[in-house]
């Protein structure tokens, strides 16, 4: 599929909307102290990263402690000054959170509601009108179960039609991407502008998000061997193992995202996995399991995803 | 690396077969055991009793599936007479890694050819016996602790524990599903399964593995005290990797050093430590290489923050100034 570049996507209008109260509430309030200073923005709480020793609780933290605690710059400028806690996340930065892993990750938020990221947004260049990109929740709360909508209009203002999309990744934690897929039967060529309106639910029940992901290995697109190893799966598909880790929390399933981002930050694809049938009886606490392998057979798109980097999210039930 | 092909493959598991039902009389010469190095083994084996958890294993065959992983991860199974005779080399580092995924930054500058001027300051990947991965279990680990067969072993047990005891259905599928993050073992597995029947004996609970006394836990990865000129009193324990002082199997992995199209390059010595910043409050994987021992025109050098696969994770610098005792 050919997307748009950014340069010819054609008046696109953003409208976020908080629908529920609680973060309604908040996205207010965030606002308001925004307005002080438009430039201000609302550091939020990231993540964890967990030490090794927090995964494998079996070992020995000691024998894994670093070699040295660098509290004054030595060797200093090695890495980029944006990847840690006190610094700003640019949407580049690759992190490794619980429940997350990828670029787009925001330290600080607009606090107004949850927001299309335009940079991530791939448009069809032809044929009927598609959308692939990223959410982010600009709020300082989790949000529960995010909708987005794309209203299409004509070049003469009239509504050609409205495509929505329920975002599969729930209790979305602030700063965090999320990826979504609009499809339309309408020709690309005759969408002349776009209103994006996103609502947002109250989170019910929160989903286990402190997971930690691991990509066991990536097959490429049509190659016969991986490091040496012959397939078995020709013609060869991509294909994504990836695990799960739990730690202090029990869950019965888990569903992996997965998002892959072109040279330029757009969304090339997207794809999600429940955890293998092998592991049906859920996970206990500081436990391991494997998703289904994600195998993209699309001979345009699949010898793209193991040059690109991914975006991937884990979603926990109890 | 290069593999049997699956006609050797095949010959080579009935003949092992038949030598597993010899071992498990007891009748199975020396010679003919699977060889691991000493300490190597038995790191396997603590590690495997400091986490069998629920999983109804027992402590030796926990660790018959752990190093059934490292002979098809790690030695070139072309060998002609079966690659279990072939000691796993602790210091070993992946070549294959070339168009299997969004590499570039493995290379130094991220400049993806074999005829750089810097190709060989290569951040290799996969590392040690297990073949850690910087995208999978070797994500919060340091190259030494993916080296030293201690602290891998550690976090290997911990995870084929983890999946064995968590996976449904007979005990060869659980296997199966534990020995999930390593492709090398094959479709169904089958690869580590015949090294498990191989090397375990259900029956008496015992190893059937020769020990390498010459092969130890570091594998040949020396200790040192590296510094800067600026601060010449801060010292902190660092780690040389020479390819030249590795110990175990090298022929699987040390050929064609410059690499090629479909080889990554053999890294030439470089040091290498992690260190927690608390700058930027995270834990930081470093590998330099230095021009007294490269012979190239400048030091470089790549940090990985723990976490980030380093195939796009790897930052490149120049004109290194650490020292070394």
């Amino acid at each position: 599929m050919i997307f748009l570049s950014k340069s010819k996507l054609i008046a696109l209008s953003i409208v976020a909307l908080a629908a529920t109260s609680s973060v309604l509430a908040y996205a207010a309030q965030d606002t308001q102290e925004a307005n002080g200073d438009k430039a201000q923005k609302l550091k939020v709480k990231l993540p964890k990263q967990p030490e090794v020793w927090e995964l494998y609780p079996t070992l020995d933290k000691e024998m894994y402690k670093p070699d040295f605690v660098d509290n004054s710059g030595l060797m200093g400028g090695s890495i980029p000054e944006d990847t840690g806690p006190g610094h700003m996340l640019t949407d580049n930065t690759m992190v490794n959170f619980l429940g997350f892993q990828g670029a787009y990750y925001a330290s600080e938020v607009t606090g107004e509601g949850v927001q299309v990221i335009e940079n991530s947004l791939n448009i069809a260049e032809s044929g009927d009108w598609k959308a692939l990109g990223l959410v982010r929740n600009e709020t300082t709360e989790v949000v529960g179960q995010i909708k987005v909508e794309a209203v299409l209009h004509g070049a003469d203002g009239s509504i050609l039609e409205t495509v929505k999309d329920k975002i599969e990744v729930e209790s979305i934690r602030p700063g965090e991407p999320a990826p979504f897929e609009l499809k339309a039967n309408t020709p690309v060529e005759q969408v002349a502008s776009i209103d994006w309106n996103i609502t947002t639910d109250e989170v019910k029940q929160q989903a286990a998000r402190d997971l930690h992901l691991k990509v066991y290995y990536e097959l490429g697109f049509g190659k016969p061997d991986y490091k040496g190893q012959k397939r078995e799966d020709a013609p060869y598909p991509y294909v994504m193992s990836a695990s799960v880790n739990t730690l202090d929390r029990a869950i019965k399933q888990a569903e992996l995202t997965a998002a892959w981002i072109d040279e330029n930050g757009k969304v090339l694809w997207i794809e999600q996995a429940k955890l293998d049938p092998m592991f049906r009886n859920g996970m206990v606490e500081y436990s391991a399991a494997y998703f289904q392998d994600i195998v993209v057979t699309d001979p345009t798109v699949g010898p793209k995803l193991n040059q690109v980097p991914y975006l991937l999210w884990v979603v926990g039930r109890q | 690396m290069k593999k049997f092909s699956s006609l050797l493959r095949k010959a080579f598991v009935t003949a092992t077969a038949g030598l597993c039902l010899l071992g498990m009389f007891g009748n199975t010469p020396a010679a003919e055991a699977a060889k691991y190095g000493d300490v190597p083994l038995t790191d396997a084996i603590n590690a495997a009793g400091s986490n069998l958890g629920t999983s109804g294993l027992k402590q030796n065959q926990l660790a018959a599936m752990m190093v059934a992983v490292t002979w098809p991860e790690v030695i070139d199974n072309s060998a002609p007479t079966g690659y279990r005779e072939y000691v796993p080399s602790p210091m070993t580092v992946g070549r294959a890694d070339v168009s299997t995924a969004n590499g570039t930054m493995l290379w130094a500058d991220g400049v993806v050819s074999s005829t750089y001027k810097y190709a060989r300051a290569h951040w290799s990947a996969g590392i040690g016996v297990y073949q850690l991965d910087g995208a999978g279990m070797g994500a919060n680990v340091s190259l030494h602790q993916a080296v030293m067969t201690d602290t891998a072993s550690g976090v290997v047990a911990a995870e084929i524990s983890r999946l064995y005891t968590n996976a449904t259905g007979t005990a060869v599928e659980k296997r199966r599903a534990a020995w999930k993050p390593w492709y090398g073992c094959g479709t169904n597995k089958i690869n580590c399964e015949n090294n498990y029947i191989a090397t375990y004996n259900a029956t008496t609970d015992a190893l059937n593995i020769t020990r390498d006394t010459t092969v130890t836990r570091s594998g040949g990865l020396q200790t040192k005290t590296c510094y800067t000129a600026s601060a010449p009193t801060a010292t902190w324990t660092c780690y040389r990797w020479d390819a030249s002082l590795a110990q175990g199997h090298k022929g699987s992995w040390q050929y064609t050093p410059t690499g090629s199209a479909s080889l990554q390059p053999l890294p030439l010595p470089f040091y290498t430590y992690y260190k927690y910043d608390s700058a930027v409050g995270k834990n930081v994987e470093y590998r330099h290489w230095l021009k007294a021992e490269t012979g190239y025109d400048n030091s470089k050098w790549g940090a990985r923050v723990f976490g980030l696969n380093p195939r796009s994770g790897v930052n490149w610098y120049s004109n290194s100034t650490l020292l070394v005792q």
